[in-house]
């Protein structure tokens, strides 16, 4: 089976934990996360016939007072950018990571998550925005982290994108 | 040989034309100029200018390689372009080159430090440090917890066994405790790769612990998060991680990081192990490593390197015994005590028992031993002596918990015999025995008939050679002489100067008949009584007269007795006058009794007493 390495990256309080939470059955404590800003799940998902055993690094989100640690990203397959439709300025931050991100280990697959999609009216992200990114060949998708919607799909999205990858990989001269 | 070009400017190099083509001076049968300004005519002229058209580029390059050659700065200069890049691609495509530069850097290395040790010493420091420092740490930690070990123990059986154990071997105590405190185990060794954090193999999981993929991820986020918190050098990394008894050590390869979860205090040896097992890894699965792309399955291959790191050195730990085996312990140490004590009290009493046996007259202790259980003696008892039962019960020994056998025999104890001897001779109350060197003395008071009896019986008791007895008083006789002195004491009394009785005919009849009486038991006792009568008269008067009148007197009294039917020949009469009075004459009562007739007894042995010895 084909492991690979991913981490969920995003401003703080987006629900990236609770997003973890609603994929796998941790077996570390929330703890970690204040200790070393890192913690780390496993979940195996079934797309299109094979087997993924995801690792899921969820990152301690990013405000004022804290910042990500990008070398957490080193070596990851791929990552899942969350922001918060009710909060523009996560969205923002998002691009932020996306763009170090690109910077420090180079361009993998990843997919934009707008968690609290049970609460769409709520959201203040305009759908031009998101349209816009789409054109540009981003990957989105919608998630509530408090009903589990699209929560499950969207892994998957971002488990595809690392297989066809590797696909590509092995079909390159 | 190749003349020496001269050097030109680049830009006269370029530009075509006869001069320069002739100038270069290409080739050694090149057509020169006759002079200077002159010019070549005829076919000469043509051919140079044909090969110069032909030749001048190649010529240009050879000219510059001539220079290349020929000019050592410049050949320097390129030598060292060339001369990293060289060296580098040697090493990858082992060529040999380590192997070939490696005595010319010795050398170096020898003639640098020959010339100035402190260059050397300032460059190596930095690194040397901290290695120093790292291997000293290392081996004082592990030195200390080892000599912890070794003090907790010091006082314990086991501290003695290595104290023992070093005395033996002839090791230091340090040595000996050391080898005793290096108690590890490695549990599991984890293969990492270093980029991505994930899990390539593992060998030795335990039930229970924390997936190892999570594992895998964990320890390369933890490695991350100290790199990054403590701003440590590019080379620093976390190599363990500590936790009360457990640890993480953490070895690193270009592609790959072995993890060792360690229970105890593990040996620097096993670090030696956990790198040779990651180069073997390294230099096997090259190719693996570089392309992984999250297939861990091509590393089940790397197991067989994996599983000689899961070593593990143990001693015996004693086992926390439970209250209950204390209780156990206790009761059985309590009912040791009790056992051991009656144990004791019993083997004292029995001792006691033995002891009294010994001294009993009577009694031989054979032997003695533990039957069955129970203390057992053989024993040899005269029919006389005491009853070992009475024995044991003196002594308070439990007469189920012991026995004896015990066979007849004759015991010449003094004591045994003087009992054997009363017994067989049945003596009477008041008759007691001494035995000594096979002579028997009797002493006390007893019938003559026993006494008589005994004479002869004494001989045949077992154990008596002879008789003796002194001390032993015959009752007959003594009865016998108290009734004699009874009847000397009587006195038929006369009258004055006359041969008549004062009381008659009656007391001389009673005076018969006592003495016949005493006769007949005399007699009995084998004695031969003597009767001597005599007669007595006071002081008045003449003497001579006297004797005659108590001569008179005497044979009055014999003649009665004779008639009364004693034997003559036993009776004797005298008269003594007044000789031999009976009493001081004070006045006429004391008179009156000196006027008198009185016997005298005497017994004569008719039986002869048995000898001692006889």
């Amino acid at each position: 089976m084909i492991s690979k390495k991913i981490c969920l990256l995003g401003a703080s309080g987006v629900g990236k934990t609770s997003l973890v939470r609603r994929f796998v059955h941790g077996s570390f404590s929330d703890i970690y996360m204040t200790t070393i800003g890192v913690k780390i799940d496993k979940k195996i998902v079934d797309t299109e016939g094979e087997s993924l055993n995801l690792i899921v690094w969820d990152l301690s989100g990013e405000d004022e007072f804290s910042q990500v640690q990008m070398s957490y990203l080193r070596g990851a397959a791929g990552y899942l950018l969350v922001v918060d439709g009710t909060r523009p300025a996560t969205y923002d931050k998002a691009l932020e990571l996306r763009t170090r991100a690109d910077e420090a280990f180079g361009s993998v697959p990843f997919v934009l998550l707008t968690n609290k999609a049970d609460i769409t009216d709520q959201w203040r992200i305009s759908e031009q925005d998101m349209r816009g990114l789409e054109a540009q060949g981003w990957l989105l998708a919608k998630t509530s982290a408090k009903s589990g919607a699209g929560v499950e799909e969207a892994f998957l999205l971002l488990g595809r994108q690392l297989l066809a990858g590797k696909s590509a990989r092995k079909s390159a001269p | 040989m190749t003349p020496k070009p001269q050097p030109q400017a680049p830009n006269q190099r370029n530009e075509p034309g006869a001069d320069a083509a002739l100038s270069s001076g290409a080739g050694g049968n090149a057509a020169r100029p006759s002079g200077a300004g002159g010019r070549a005519t005829g076919p000469d002229e043509a051919f140079a200018k044909l090969r110069h058209i032909l030749l001048a580029p190649q010529q240009q390059r050879i000219d510059v390689l001539g220079e290349r050659l020929d000019n050592v700065g410049l050949r320097a200069d390129e030598l060292a372009r060339v001369l990293p890049k060289a060296i580098v691609r040697g090493a990858q495509q082992q060529t040999g080159i380590e192997t070939a530069l490696q005595p010319i850097l010795q050398d170096v290395l020898r003639a640098s430090v020959k010339r100035n040790p402190q260059v050397l010493v300032d460059a190596l420091f930095p690194v040397m440090g901290p290695a120093i420092r790292k291997a000293v740490a290392a081996s004082v930690r592990t030195m200390v917890e080892s000599l912890n070990q070794m003090m907790e123990r010091s006082f314990t059986w086991q501290g003695i066994q290595w104290r023992i154990e070093a005395m033996r071997t002839g090791k230091p105590i340090g040595e000996s405790a050391l080898a005793h405190s290096l108690v590890y185990s490695v549990r599991q060794v984890i293969l990492i790769h270093r980029e991505t954090g994930l899990l390539l193999q593992a060998v030795g999981a335990e039930e229970g612990s924390k997936d190892q993929e999570l594992l895998s991820a964990m320890l390369t986020a933890i490695q991350q998060f100290v790199k990054d918190s403590f701003e440590v050098g590019e080379s620093e990394e976390l190599e363990s991680l500590e936790v009360g008894d457990l640890s993480v050590w953490i070895e690193r390869g270009p592609d790959a990081i072995l993890a060792a979860v360690i229970h105890g205090n593990a040996p620097q040896q096993v670090r030696g192990t956990l790198q040779d097992a990651l180069s073997s890894i390294h230099g096997e699965m090259t190719e693996e490593l570089e392309d992984f792309d999250g297939d861990a399955r091509p590393f089940e291959l790397a197991r067989p390197s994996l599983e000689p790191c899961l070593r593990a050195e143990y001693v015996k730990k004693e086992k926390k015994k439970s209250p209950v085996l204390y209780l156990i312990y206790a009761s059985v140490l309590a009912l040791l005590c009790v056992w051991g004590f009656f144990s004791y009290r019993d083997s004292a009493r029995w001792s006691r028992f033995l002891d009294l046996a010994r001294a009993e007259p009577g009694i031989v202790v054979v032997s003695s031993e533990t039957r069955d259980g129970k203390f057992w003696a053989s024993l040899l008892r005269d029919p006389l002596a005491a009853d070992p039962a009475s024995l044991m019960r003196r002594a308070e020994v439990d007469l189920e918990e012991a026995a004896y056998d015990d066979e007849p025999f004759l015991s010449f104890d003094a004591r045994i015999v003087s009992a054997r001897a009363a017994a067989r001779l049945r003596s009477p109350d008041g008759v007691s025995f001494q035995f000594e060197a096979g002579v028997l003395t009797a002493s006390g008071a007893a019938p003559r008939a026993w006494i008589v009896t005994a004479r002869t019986e004494a001989l045949h008791v077992p154990g008596v050679s002879g008789y003796r007895e002194e001390g032993l008083s015959d009752l007959d006789l003594e009865a016998l002489l108290e009734r004699k002195q009874a009847i000397e004491r009587e006195a038929v009394q006369f009258a004055l100067n006359t041969a008549r009785l004062v009381e008659g005919q009656q007391q001389l009849d009673a005076l018969a008949a006592t003495i016949r009486e005493f006769s007949g038991e005399a007699a009995a006792l084998g004695l031969q009584p003597g009767i001597r009568v005599v007669g007595r008269t006071d002081s008045s008067g003449n003497e001579s007269r006297n004797i005659r009148l108590s001569r008179q007197r005497a044979n009055l009294v014999a003649d009665r007795l004779v008639s009364s039917g004693l034997p003559a020949a036993m009776i004797e009469a005298a008269g003594v006058g007044s000789t031999k009075p009976v009493t001081d004459e004070g006045d006429e009562t004391s008179r009156a009794l000196n006027r008198s007739v009185s016997v005298e007894l005497s017994l004569n042995e008719t039986a002869e007493k048995p000898e001692a010895g006889r």
